[in-house]
């Protein structure tokens, strides 16, 4: 009898039976659990179910590969956005030091670069004047002693005589900004000749050193940046002095 | 162990584990005897299918750890491949490859052979194959009713048994190569 039902199990298993034979043995089965357990135990039940089986697992597996491949790409990702994040955070530190540099870090006009830069403002060959050449002689002798106070009394006295004489006035406002004058030296500069004068860019340079001084920064930056847009041949100096203007 | 035995969503959280643990030596043991990467993933895979298989079917005995039985059957695995490789120059003795060889029955359970499954599984559709790996994956009827929409635990045996003469009958169909064991 087992053997029977077994022979009966293994052709509805295999599909040989006839539909009215496979309907009558389907619905033995849901009446009878004896049957249902022997089809359970059936070899080939057994051997398909182990054969599945390693199917479903390979299937875990798949999924719990694919969760680490996900878990691991999560933390590249991480990874990069921080790689990304430091590369934007030094950019930025690097624009801010520039920014800064160049717009907010004003060092001041000191003594020692002041000098510096109205020496080299100072002609070196003297600039005669064309008249009263014995007394310019005497201010220039005392502007390179460096008695700036004789020098600014001779330079005042040619400019009291001729005040259109603008190589007199700069020596005359040189002498003064030696003195720490600049209200009195911007004075000197002020001509309404001056864009007629050879030495007019040294001359603007210099009103711009005395306007630092006064802090009077924004009317230094506006001469400044004109000698640069103009492309003056005192260009890089007054890109240089910029840097103490305050903007 | 036990939740490998127990089957169901026990087993699948257990085989995660185990292949979280194992992967690392398993992967090391597998580069030293010349395999590539893929045939690693690959063999990697069988192992732990056939280690499974065993645990399940009482065969493993736990004379040793399950990573050491993990390795020791992947080191089987791989000598298959690099047998089908013809590397066999790289094999570290001559006498091993015969003392390591897969049983047969295991040979079953290999990829090519679930190949073919998968393809049948594939023709049978849903929900049936959804069904049979459910069972096949030793959960129980009670959770099987919680999965799927079934009146009773019956009615998905019944039912379970319809799917699986499908399967034959397509298997039949498509290479003949059911074998009863």
């Amino acid at each position: 009898m087992e053997t029977e039902t077994n022979h009966m199990i293994t052709r509805y298993l295999e599909g040989k039976m006839s539909p009215s034979e496979n309907e009558a043995f389907e619905r033995r089965l849901e009446s009878e659990p004896g049957l249902l357990d022997q089809l359970e135990n059936h070899g080939l039940v057994t051997s398909l179910q182990r054969r599945l089986r390693s199917v479903a697992v390979e299937n875990t597996l798949a999924a719990s590969r694919k969760k680490r491949e996900e878990t691991q790409l999560k933390v590249v990702h991480r990874q990069k956005r921080s790689r990304r994040f430091l590369y934007w955070a030094v950019a930025a530190s690097f624009l801010a030091a520039a920014i800064y540099f160049t717009w907010f870090d004003n060092p001041e006009l000191g003594d020692t670069i002041y000098y510096a830069m109205l020496s080299e403002l100072s002609p070196a060959d003297g600039v005669r004047s064309s008249k009263g050449e014995a007394e310019f002689d005497q201010g220039y002798r005392a502007y390179l002693a460096e008695d700036y106070a004789e020098s600014s009394r001779i330079f005042s006295d040619l400019v009291a005589e001729d005040e259109s004489n603008l190589v007199n006035r700069m020596w005359l406002g040189m002498s003064r900004m030696q003195e720490k004058d600049y209200q009195k030296a911007l004075q000197s500069f002020e001509s309404s000749r001056l864009d007629e004068f050879i030495y007019r860019d040294r001359v603007q340079l210099l009103k711009a050193m005395s306007l630092i001084r006064l802090d009077r920064d924004i009317e230094a930056t506006a001469i400044l940046n004109q000698l640069i847009d103009e492309g003056s041949d005192y260009a890089k100096e007054a890109r240089k002095l910029l840097k103490y203007a305050k903007p | 162990m036990d939740m490998i035995n127990r089957g169901g969503v026990s087993r699948n959280e257990a085989v995660s584990q185990l292949y979280a643990q194992t992967e690392k030596i398993v992967f090391a043991t597998l580069s030293r005897m010349g395999l590539g990467r893929m045939d690693i993933e690959e063999t990697t895979n069988d192992a732990l299918i056939i280690c499974i298989d065993n645990i399940c079917s009482g065969k493993y005995r736990q004379d040793a750890s399950l990573g050491t039985y993990i390795v020791g059957i992947a080191k089987k695995c791989a000598l298959n491949v690099l047998r089908k490789n013809k590397r066999k120059s790289q094999l570290d003795t001559p006498g091993e490859e015969e003392e390591m060889a897969l049983s047969p029955e295991d040979l079953l359970l290999t990829r090519e052979r679930n190949q073919d499954l998968r393809a049948a599984l594939d023709e049978l559709g849903s929900p049936c194959n959804e069904l049979l790996l459910l069972w096949a994956n030793d959960y129980s009827y009670r959770e099987i009713l919680d999965i799927m929409d079934y009146a009773n635990e019956n009615s998905a045996k019944v039912q379970k048994f319809k799917c699986l003469k499908r399967l034959i009958s397509i298997i039949n169909s498509q290479q003949g190569l059911l074998d009863v064991e």
